[in-house]
């Protein structure tokens, strides 16, 4: 145990930069998944059968095209979309790689945790919207995301967890962050204090991250 | 006001569902018009097609002169911003406070903040929450939660008020008193009211006119209070059982002498003295069964169950001399040993 926090300041610059780079991955990628992904989840409920926006086909569609983006491992996606990524950020190596698939993967994900927020809101208050002349957009913005609001910041945070853990395995294509910090060390040049140090950040991340959350949510919901 | 013309309603899919069988309806302004109706009855389906949050098979719904089914969706959004609806379950944003939800059909409607904020606290004062205007719907009791419904659906102004099982979730003290706040405002602002129910309480207390409804048909219709005097379905009288007085059949079949009657009075009738001017004009000897006196559509409501006895000739004296004093009497039963009339005929009116 000494050994770890003696080398402990020697590792600062590199742990930081680990941390950088997994906050610049996560962040991105969530913002840009969430640009997709909360609208498509909103989408998918709005359309099912006896909802205000019914369509029975692109509910269906809709439906397979998340569930084929869920059943794909995180690792072959990553490989299979290098041309997508390559179109994109104009390289397929380094931590802006990472990103495209990062937010890919979280797309879907982020989709099927905003539907299952957005279930929650009791039917009885989108009829009392529906009853005052509200419009269909007018229920989404004003009534159904309001009221999930707090299920809705819950699953960001999972979300945001989920892509802690995803963007370590994005160090396989040279993504950087803290993940590849521990395999690269850690595992692969034994070094156990790196390993160790990493784990610790992460773990406190992690906590950090489901704290604000839960805070966050707690606060916006009044039910 | 509001007008439903052959209107059914059949849900599709498997094991199809004809929940209206082609129901006529008018409404008339300023009314309180209520329909009630076993659960499964329609009732419910029958409100949601006046405002189309169901919309009808076939047929027509007339509101202020204009056909509701053949409207846009954009023409429907502005018809029924000018209904308001109550629910059960008050269907309040949890997200929003008290003055935010009385807000939101105003910002519907696209009026300027400062207005709405003005309007909402009119509302508030109507309902009498002006103290809870910055409480969220979870800290209110369900009285509360309901009141904020009714401003809410006042704030727009709108010309009718649909209620759906609004006091069914209340208690009996609750419900009296948002059933006196909607007659209230009935009365203060000329506002048509029609509220499904399956309480004949909430019929007495505050209908102008009632719909009795099961399978998907009006069965009866009529003003309310010649719904109570003279039922004529059955499944008004079934309805009207929970109301009115409660009596033993087995009293009626065990007697060894005399008649059983049971005496409806309305109105007037039931501030005079009947049964103790029977007693002394007959010299009778009267039995007090069972009884009950209540206040329907503004006028008090009673009926007694009474045993008398006697020889037949002076009963039927004592039943015409009841019936000369605008009272409905029917004969429930009679004794073993009592004449041939009553063997013949059991109810009078």
């Amino acid at each position: 145990m000494e050994g770890i926090l003696v080398n402990l300041p020697k590792h600062l610059p590199l742990l930081f930069n680990g941390l950088q780079e997994t906050l610049y991955m996560v962040g991105v990628s969530l913002v840009a998944a969430a640009i997709v992904g909360v609208p498509l989840g909103v989408l998918v409920v709005v359309t099912e059968d006896g909802h205000i926006l019914k369509q029975r086909w692109l509910n269906l569609l809709l439906g397979g095209v998340i569930n084929v983006g869920r059943s794909i491992p995180f690792i072959i996606l990553m490989v299979a979309i290098i041309p997508f990524t390559r179109a994109v950020v104009g390289t397929s190596i380094g931590t802006s790689a990472a990103i495209v698939p990062l937010g890919v993967a979280a797309i879907p994900f982020l989709a099927r945790v905003t539907e299952s927020s957005l279930k929650e809101v009791d039917p009885g208050v989108i009829e009392a919207a529906r009853a005052m002349g509200a419009s269909r957009v007018e229920i989404i913005f004003k009534v159904l995301i309001p009221e999930s609001l707090g299920s809705l910041i819950l699953g960001l945070t999972i979300t945001t967890i989920s892509l802690v853990g995803y963007s370590a395995m994005a160090g396989a294509i040279g993504g950087g962050g803290l993940g590849d910090l521990a395999i690269r060390y850690g595992y692969q040049r034994f070094r156990g204090d790196i390993m160790l140090e990493t784990v610790v950040i992460l773990v406190l991340m992690v906590q950090a991250m489901q704290w604000v959350g839960s805070r966050l949510a707690k606060r916006v919901t009044h039910k | 006001m509001i007008e439903v013309r052959n209107v059914s309603k059949i849900y599709g899919g498997e094991g199809e569902v004809k929940a209206l069988q082609g129901v006529d309806l008018y409404i008339n302004k300023g009314e309180i018009f209520g329909i009630i109706g076993p659960s499964g009855a329609g009732k419910s389906t029958l409100l949601r097609c006046i405002n189309l949050l169901e919309t009808p098979t076939t047929g027509e719904i007339w509101f202020d002169g204009v056909e509701l089914t053949g409207l846009s969706s954009r023409g429907l959004r502005r018809v029924r911003q000018k209904m308001g609806m109550i629910f059960q379950h008050f269907n309040l944003l949890s997200s929003r406070t008290v003055t935010e939800n009385v807000e939101f059909p105003l910002e519907i409607i696209g009026m300027p903040k400062r207005l709405r904020r003005k309007k909402v606290k009119e509302m508030l004062e109507l309902v009498g929450l002006t103290n809870r205007a910055d409480h969220y719907p979870s800290q209110l009791s369900g009285g509360q939660k309901q009141r904020v419904g009714i401003a809410r659906s006042l704030a727009s102004d709108p010309k009718v008020l649909l209620c759906d099982e609004a006091t069914s979730a209340l208690d009996p003290a609750t419900t009296r008193s948002i059933l006196e706040l909607i007659k209230e405002i009935n009365l203060r602002l000329g506002l048509t009211v029609v509220l499904i129910t399956h309480e004949m309480d909430v019929i007495r207390m505050i209908c102008d006119r009632v719909a009795v409804m099961d399978e998907g048909l009006i069965k009866e219709l009529d003003d309310v209070q010649k719904i109570f005097i003279r039922p004529e379905s059955s499944i008004t009288k079934d309805l009207l059982g929970q109301v009115k007085v409660k009596f033993d059949p087995t009293m009626v079949n065990d007697i060894d002498e005399g008649w059983i009657l049971k005496i409806t009075f309305v109105g007037p009738s039931t501030k005079e003295p009947i049964i103790s001017q029977l007693i002394q004009k007959y010299r009778l000897v009267v039995n007090i069964l069972a009884g009950n006196i209540e206040q329907v559509h503004g006028e008090a409501f009673g009926e007694l169950v009474i045993k008398i006895s006697g020889n037949e000739a002076l009963l039927l004296e004592v039943i015409n001399d009841l019936l000369t004093k605008n009272l409905s009497v029917e004969v429930l039963g009679h004794g073993r040993d009592s004449g041939k009339f009553a063997e013949t005929s059991t109810s009078i009116v």
